[in-house]
């Protein structure tokens, strides 16, 4: 089979000391990071991404993959631990997780979240390998207006599915691909809207709107909340589940990887929505679901899957199609770009090491988490008890840093301040950031497309939803459309609402 | 996320039911004027061929459009009040960033008249490495000298150990002595 003979030649790749090293060294730094409170995956991707920069593309892409793995597992493990979600998707492990470790089976809880999440890693990692090459050849059926239209539904599911008002997330899209347009065109060489400043003809640096928006705005929110961390001072207990939880979650953790992996593939952020379905379904389908909220194993098990499931499924669209599905998979885009890899279907043509080799380390990256967490949860709890007011200086100090060595311009650094404060007034004014990064790595790319299109179709501008020539193109603008519809239907707005709030 | 006041829906409202949405759909509008005038020189292209401003100048238009539902939104949907602006953080956390960009490789500006001049010599990681933890510690409420002096030198001394000797990184640690 095609399939495992690539398989095959990606372990060639992970399995040497070098990679494995890397690979291990990234998800043992990713947890540290992740389990920080207040410190979601994407602040720690994109502050651990300078340390990649002196790595061969392969080893970096192997490392930066181990520290999202780490990011993810180390905010289940402070949603549990002290009842504060890292971020959007372990939102639904605080509650259930939350109340095991009050109820004394924190260890239980870890345990099942790391073993789900391991089985979910395994079942992913094969979807991908399974779905990578068949997808490849759609995608280079795509022509521009295929990949223009592609685009806008992603960014129209992010937005549908991001937190909060559509119309906000909407403003936000836009305000990103404005951004992107900053520095000099592609096609003429004018530069735009650079106000005669040379340091913006080059465009403006992702990472410092990364980490401005995420980093910097994220500091200044939690300095304004006086902290309640709740750390657990129960023992954590033994890690591994007794027999009973172990029957009680083995159908949750398959149901939530077959849900998570499936929404982690679309286009847009569906990996969101993963924990959410699982909980929800899970909690339908409990004989006694006033168990759910209380401590429930399979309230872990499902979500906490899907999770993972999703987490890394969203690698499809990304390695097939070269389209970020989420904030985290745009930095990974970021990432690339600076080893001079373009993300998209000829990666795996040119590059088959890499993408192999990416593919089967996920799968140890998994298995790796597995072993460093639960012998070292000890020094993750003594980690939640540093105080905020040593850890957002010392935070703030490796951003510093951090994008300082990305072009080694202290320029960069201002500019990164400057986002810091627009991310600071975004978050005042209601608005949700996620969707703005996405628009600005997507923006590039998708004013190159539109204006080929039209430059194809003569100036054609309906060459986007010409059902007899273009009917790919046409059926993804349809099905933006109908979301859009979709998420303005009252009973929607109402039930988004309270999957959002729950 | 943040505190949702939406609940309190009793609470009397003036003309302005979501003071800030009203605040947010005034942004995205005057971001969306601002980036007209911002690309108004650049040329439109005809036809089938976009020129350089086609793109800026469409978004331009559709930032003012969902502003002005944004602003529809306040005058007809209760909504959150705007929160207070704390200004110790953003002054503490985004100035010492700036005193880091500041100093790390020294500050040069070219000043009408005189030419280039050095504001501030290459300080370093060494230097710049203490100064940026200290001012940003004042951003919390809590103090403490002894200790602040401590973290930072510690801190200082870990930055450098991991990104300059570990992973090679070629950032200035002290130029003045040539390292």
């Amino acid at each position: 089979m095609d399939m495992f003979s690539n398989l095959a030649l990606g372990f060639g790749v992970a399995l040497t000391i070098k990679n494995l090293g890397l690979c291990f060294l990234g998800c043992m730094i990713g947890t540290l990071i992740g389990v920080l409170p207040g410190v979601g995956p994407i602040a720690t991707i994109a502050m651990l991404l300078p340390i990649t920069f002196g790595l061969d593309p392969v080893g970096a892409l192997i490392m930066l993959a181990g520290i999202y793995y780490g990011a993810q597992y180390g905010g289940s493990t402070t949603a549990i631990l002290v009842n504060i979600p890292g971020e959007a998707t372990s939102v639904v492990t605080v509650l259930d997780g939350h109340q095991m470790a009050r109820n004394g089976r924190a260890g239980a809880a870890l345990g099942i979240a790391a073993l789900g999440s391991f089985f979910a890693g395994t079942v992913a990692t094969l979807v991908i390998a399974a779905l990578a090459a068949p997808l490849t050849r759609v995608a280079l059926l795509f022509g521009p207006a295929e990949y223009f239209s592609l685009m806008v539904m992603g960014l129209i599911f992010a937005v549908v599915l991001a937190r909060g008002s559509v119309v906000k997330a909407v403003a936000m899209v836009l305000c990103g691909l404005m951004l992107s347009t900053v520095g000099q065109d592609l096609e003429t060489g004018a530069d735009r809207m650079t106000f005669s400043w040379p340091e913006l003809s080059d465009g403006i640096d992702f990472a410092t709107i990364a980490m401005g928006m995420f980093g910097f705005a994220e500091i200044l929110r939690n300095l304004e909340n006086p902290e309640t961390r709740d750390v657990l001072k129960n023992r954590i207990g033994s890690l591994l589940p007794n027999w009973g939880e172990m029957k009680q979650s083995i159908l949750p953790v398959l149901r939530g990887t077959s849900i998570g992996a499936a929404l982690g593939i679309l286009p847009g952020n569906g990996a969101v929505l993963g924990p959410f379905a699982s909980y929800t379904m899970e909690k339908k389908l409990a004989k006694d679901p006033s168990r759910f909220g209380k401590g429930a194993i399979e309230g872990v098990a499902g979500p906490e899957s899907a999770n993972n499931a999703g987490a890394q499924t969203s690698f499809i669209p990304l390695l097939t199609l070269g389209i970020p599905p989420n904030a985290v998979m745009a930095l990974m885009v970021g990432a690339m770009t600076i080893h001079g890899i373009v993300p998209g279907p000829q990666v795996m043509e040119k590059r088959p090491d890499l993408f192999w080799g990416m593919i089967a380390s996920m799968w140890i990256g998994n298995l790796m988490l597995l072993i460093i967490n639960l012998p070292m949860i000890g020094i993750w709890v003594k980690l939640l008890k540093v105080p905020y007011r040593m850890l957002f200086p010392s935070i703030l100090m490796f951003c510093c840093i951090g994008i300082y060595s990305v072009n080694n311009n202290p320029f960069d650094v201002m500019i990164t301040a400057f986002f810091g404060l627009v991310g600071y007034a975004f978050i005042k004014m209601g608005f949700e950031v996620a969707p703005l990064l996405l628009g600005f790595v997507l923006g590039k790319l998708m004013e190159e497309y539109l204006r080929r299109s039209i430059l194809m179709s003569r100036g054609d501008w309906s060459v986007f939803v010409d059902v007899v020539n273009r009917p790919i193109s046409a059926a993804l603008i349809g099905i933006a459309v109908v979301l859009i519809i979709i998420s303005f239907l009252p009973s929607i707005t109402k039930k988004r609402e309270s999957v959002f709030v729950e | 996320m943040q505190d949702d006041k939406v609940g309190t829906a009793d609470e009397a409202r003036g003309f302005i039911k979501s003071p800030q949405d009203m605040f947010a759909g005034l942004f995205i509008i005057a971001f969306g004027l601002f980036c007209l005038w911002a690309s108004s020189n650049l040329t439109g292209g005809r036809g089938a061929n976009l020129g350089p401003g086609s793109f800026p100048r469409g978004l331009s238009f559709l930032l003012m459009g969902v502003g002005a539902v944004i602003v529809v939104q306040a005058l007809t949907v209760v909504g959150p009040r705007l929160e207070a602006w704390s200004i110790r953080g953003p002054i503490f956390v985004l100035g010492a960033v700036l005193i880091f960009a500041a100093t790390i490789r020294g500050t040069t500006l070219n000043i009408p008249g005189i030419g280039r001049t050095e504001l501030l010599p290459p300080l370093g990681l060494l230097v710049a490495g203490p100064l940026t933890l200290v001012i940003a510690s004042l951003a919390s409420n809590e103090r403490n000298w002894l200790q602040t002096l401590i973290f930072a030198a510690a801190m200082t001394a870990f930055c450098i150990l991991l990104f300059k000797v570990a992973l090679r990184l070629p950032i200035p640690v002290a130029p003045w002595a040539g390292w």
